[in-house]
């Protein structure tokens, strides 16, 4: 499973580069390559160039006064980094963290980030045509963090905005309705 | 070719920036008093020094419009153009002008000349119609001082016939060539012009070839003369000698000076007169050994000062903040020995600047040695002065090695040029007296180098310790080009190299304790970790240490704000800075100018009142602005103080309310209260000047400090003045801490909150129903603090009897917090947490220890306000 992972990661560094030397425009919503990944037996996509690496599960040091999606911190190489439980973010029931555990090192604005998910799955390709914007309601996940509905083949990746479910504004908001 | 070009860029900004810096401090001392020609002249050579690079990396408009401050300032300088205060200003205005050309050319955008053309007409304005001519002249070639010296070091002989020459009506001049070392590259070999000017006259040419290496090493493409001088007797004009020159102009510098009769007259015969009366002086060329000797033994003991002295200001810095009272008497005896021996040292070398810097503070370290004096801050400040002052003298000293003529003002009034040719020169005279102590001194010189220790030689050691001097003489040499030079650096590279440091540290350390190393029992593998723990370590503090920059330059700002400001309004006011020399992490540095210049500009413009409502309130007319930079615990604090009108908080209150940002029956602090004035919206800047004078723009302020984690906080009383302080916290200090285990968490505790550690008896745990748990550690009652349950979101704890206490106090409030180990003491470096962990109280950041996990730090303080809230 472990060489599983290296293999997306190997493939994800391809796929920034090729990106980069593209259009260099962020994938967005004009479609391109996407990370996926699966939370909760659904699929979910993030843009390659949000997407800085793929660790394993790695030692966390919990932070107190957190809401609880907020796993801590850990040690990326010598730079402290956040960690953001997705599951928990999006309210589905936590599991326990095993070998295919992953942490998505992902860039916001210029920090970086971890996010927790289940396992990561492949590098994708998909056009703009196979891109649908998101549903005005109807999912578990509020839609506001969806960049749209990718579809491939018969299956349907929700492709997220990376910024809108991380950012800290969103976070001092969630840490304000805690406290409220 | 790219990237040279992009270094070279680089670093032509880099310095135009700092020449435009230290114009603009200049010209502030300047104005306050327009006599002093010796700012003058440093403001002239700082443009004309703009000027050349400028030309030198092709920035033509840049060079053609620092030219015309140029040209003015060189009138000035003449006499020709009386300073006037509007002329200050124009001056002013040149150098931001300047600054902003400097920045569009940055930009890469271009500059045309109707950009300037302006200022240029302005500054044009000042200079009387019938120098134009002149100033047409310099444009070509520049005129150059007379050089005493140089005429001072020639053969008599030579010089005698030069005389002569002059006499029968040949034109006389001195000329000084500098050219880029890689001219010879470029086709440029300054010999054959030489020998082109023989062809017309007569050549007495005069150069340091000390740079000039060793045959193996010599490269025949390299220029190593940096300094060509020329006496030339000729009947050719100056424009024929300027032709000659054409080419070389462009790669180098080149400077012409015609004599006139009368200054043939003045100085020169003079100086010829002096120089026959003189009995047996030897002849430049046959250089004696005891003057060589000399000094090549003045370098080596500017080197010795100038490493003595950056250790003493490492230590007077150590001594600024909190430490123990024996380090003072330490430093006290070691400081005066230092300067003891040098004033002695520097006397029998003749460097009469280091003595009279050194002497005063010689007599005050002695009268506290002697307890006549204590050694209180005030005096620490006086020798961190005074060891600056000498650092500077030391500086000029030895750059002026090559003739570089800076008038050094001496008791006695007069102006001399101590340069070290006239060094050596009195050395040898006080040397015929003292040969002997001479002698000894520069042996005595050679044993402290090698052995760091004072032992009086032996006088049959003399030879032995001559062949060593030698050796000495010249590793002295290299070096001291290394101890005063500096290099300029891109600050990601330094980031870079700081985040692989870091790293460094941790896999050092992963290594080092690594648990297959347990079974291994190598006394050499172990000597050999060791060392790498402490190169490691090594490294880390340099790095770290390449990050911090002092607040001088920042401050330095600041000055030229509040005096623009002032002007531009009907205020007077005095600006003040203090402790400019405190040093800030760079990242801070840089983005600390903009919130200050806001509350600089605020000072004036709404604290300090008009002269007459200052009078009328029975406040002096001067109005006073201070800047204060220190440190206070593990921040540095930035004061803006003013001694204006205040804060008035009921006015404030009544605002804050009417804007709905507090409820009227709220009960606000005056802490509080103040901070309102900082919220967003508070208020517009005139509906703010009409109530309380303040607020203009303080949420981008306040915005701005914190982005840098620091925080403001606001005191003031009404009719003295407000203090804006601007606390920064050392991002990227390393603290002493104690690392401490609670379940599987690691936590660092400050050890300077740090009181005892203890294991309680379950005896000693009261508990104070719905007040928590109290614990007595002798004799004394302390909350005990379980941080499992205080951050909620860790494991259940263990009894107080399984655990240890840790007393800690913060602002003279103390608690017990409750571990279940202690896990080692060591420096860690800080980090801080993300923005989004900001609000987190009790944490003050985090750190990664020996085995590569975080660990957070505790913030004692918000941990007690935590318990007791």
């Amino acid at each position: 499973m472990g060489s599983e992972k290296e293999e997306v990661s190997k493939a994800l560094q391809e796929a920034k580069e090729e990106a980069r030397e593209g259009s260099s425009e962020s994938a967005g919503v004009v479609g391109g390559k996407f990370l996926s990944f699966l939370l909760h037996n659904e699929e979910y996509g993030l843009d390659v160039l949000s997407v800085r690496e793929i660790i394993g599960i790695i030692d966390i040091t919990t932070v107190p006064q957190m809401p609880n999606y907020v796993k801590g911190v850990v040690n990326l190489r010598g730079k402290v980094i956040p960690v953001i439980d997705l599951r928990l973010r999006f309210g589905i029931p936590e599991i326990s963290y095993d070998e295919e555990t992953c942490i998505i090192v992902v860039e916001v604005g210029d920090m970086l980030m971890g996010i927790i998910i289940d396992t990561v799955l492949e590098v994708l390709d998909i056009t703009a045509k196979d891109i649908e914007p998101p549903p005005s309601f109807g999912t578990k996940v509020k839609t506001d963090f969806i960049l749209g509905m990718g579809k491939i083949g018969k299956k349907v990746k929700i492709l997220l905005d990376i910024d809108k479910v991380l950012t800290s504004e969103e976070l001092a908001m969630v840490e304000k309705m805690q406290k409220a | 070719m790219d990237d040279f070009e992009k270094l070279k860029g680089l670093d032509f900004f880099g310095e135009a920036e700092e020449l435009l810096d230290s114009l603009d401090s200049l010209l502030l001392e300047f104005e306050k008093d327009p006599e002093d020609a010796d700012i003058l002249n440093s403001i002239f050579r700082a443009a004309h020094t703009l000027k050349g690079s400028s030309g030198t990396v092709g920035h033509t408009a840049l060079e053609g419009f620092t030219h015309h401050i140029e040209d003015l300032l060189d009138n000035m300088r003449s006499g020709k153009v009386t300073t006037t205060p509007d002329i200050i200003d124009t001056l002013f205005e040149s150098v931001d002008l300047t600054r902003l050309i400097t920045e569009r050319l940055q930009n890469k955008e271009e500059v045309s000349e109707d950009f300037y053309a302006q200022m240029v007409e302005q500054l044009r304005e000042y200079i009387p119609l019938d120098t134009e001519e002149v100033i047409y002249e310099k444009k070509r070639a520049l005129d150059t001082e007379i050089d005493l010296a140089l005429i001072k070091k020639l053969n008599k002989k030579t010089l005698k016939e030069a005389k002569a020459k002059a006499e029968e009506g040949r034109k006389f001049y001195q000329i000084e060539i500098r050219l880029e070392a890689d001219c010879i590259k470029n086709g440029l070999d300054p010999l054959p012009l030489i020998r082109y000017l023989r062809s017309d006259g007569d050549v007495i040419a005069s150069t340091s070839t000390h740079n000039i290496p060793k045959l193996d090493k010599f490269d025949p493409l390299h220029l190593y003369l940096e300094e060509i001088k020329l006496l030339y007797t000729s009947n050719i004009s100056r424009d024929e000698i300027e032709d000659i020159f054409e080419f070389a102009m462009e790669a180098g510098e080149i400077c012409i000076h015609l004599f006139t009769a009368e200054e043939l007259k003045t100085h020169y015969d003079a100086e010829l007169d002096s120089f026959w009366h003189e009995e047996g002086s030897s002849d430049h060329d046959e250089i004696d050994e005891d003057t060589l000797r000399a000094a090549l033994d003045i370098d080596g003991f500017l080197l010795d000062v100038n490493n003595s002295i950056s250790r003493i200001l490492k230590t007077i810095k150590s001594l600024e903040g909190p430490h123990d009272d024996s380090l003072n008497y330490a430093a006290t005896e070691d400081f005066s020995q230092f300067f003891h021996r040098l004033v002695g040292d520097a006397g029998v070398l003749g460097l009469e600047t280091i003595v009279r810097c050194a002497s005063p503070i010689e007599l005050l370290l002695q009268e506290i040695r002697a307890g006549e004096v204590l050694f209180n801050e005030e005096n620490i400040l006086k020798i961190k002065k005074g060891a600056e002052d000498l650092a500077m003298a030391v500086l000029v000293i030895s750059t002026r090695e090559e003739e570089e003529d800076l008038p050094v003002k001496t008791t006695t009034g007069t102006t001399e040029v101590p340069n070290s040719t006239d060094t050596v020169k009195s050395l040898k005279e006080s040397s015929t007296k003292n040969k002997k102590t001479a002698k000894i001194k520069a042996t005595k010189k050679t044993t402290q180098k090698s052995e760091k220790k004072i032992v009086e030689p032996k006088i049959e050691e003399r030879e032995d310790d001559r062949r060593e001097l030698s050796k000495d003489r010249r590793t002295s040499t290299d070096r001291r080009a290394g101890a005063l030079a500096s290099i300029r650096i891109d600050a990601t590279r330094l980031d870079n190299l700081m985040d692989m440091v870091g790293e460094l540290v941790i896999t050092q350390a992963l290594v080092s304790q690594d648990k297959s190393l347990e079974e291994v029992t190598s006394p050499r593998l172990e000597k050999n970790l060791s060392q790498l723990v402490k190169i490691t370590k090594g490294i880390q503090d340099q790095v770290m240490s390449m990050r911090m920059l002092s607040l001088n330059a920042t401050f330095r700002k600041m000055s030229r704000v509040a005096r623009d400001v002032t002007k531009r309004s009907n205020k007077e006011i005095t600006f003040k800075v203090h402790g400019e020399d405190t040093e800030l992490d760079k990242t801070v540095i840089d983005e600390v100018g903009d919130p200050l210049t806001h509350l600089v500009r605020n000072a004036v413009d709404h604290g300090i009142e008009t002269p007459e409502e200052r009078i009328t309130a029975g406040k002096p007319k001067l109005g006073t602005i201070e800047l204060n930079a220190y440190h206070k615990g593990g921040s540095v604090v930035i004061d803006v103080r003013d001694d204006g009108k205040g804060l008035d908080k009921e006015k404030i209150r009544e605002k804050a309310i009417s804007k709905g940002l507090i409820n009227k029956n709220d009960d606000l602090q005056d802490n509080d209260i103040y901070s309102l004035i900082m919220a967003p919206g508070f208020s517009t800047a005139a509906e703010v000047t009409a109530i309380s004078g303040r607020g203009v723009g303080l949420d981008v302020v306040r915005k701005n400090v914190e982005k840098l984690r620091g925080r403001i906080e606001i005191s003031s009383t009404e009719g003295q003045g407000t203090v804006f302080s601007l606390m920064f916290p050392l991002t990227l200090a390393s603290i002493e801490g104690m690392v401490v285990g609670i379940d599987e968490d690691r936590f660092i505790i400050p050890a300077l909150s740090i009181e005892n550690f203890s294991r309680p008896k379950s005896t000693d745990v009261t508990i104070v129903a719905g007040r928590g748990e109290l614990v007595e550690v002798r004799g004394q009652l302390f909350p005990l603090v379980r941080l499992n349950r205080l951050f909620k979101n860790f494991k259940d704890d263990k009894a107080p009897e399984d655990s240890i206490l840790v007393l800690v106090e913060s602002d003279e409030k103390k608690c017990c917090l409750m571990v279940d180990n202690i896990l080692g003491h060591q420096q860690v470096v800080i980090k801080s947490l993300d923005e989004s962990f900001k609000e987190v109280k009790g944490v003050s950041g985090c750190s990664i220890l020996g085995d590569g996990r975080v660990g957070l730090i505790l913030d004692v303080g918000g941990i007690l306000n935590l318990t007791t809230a």
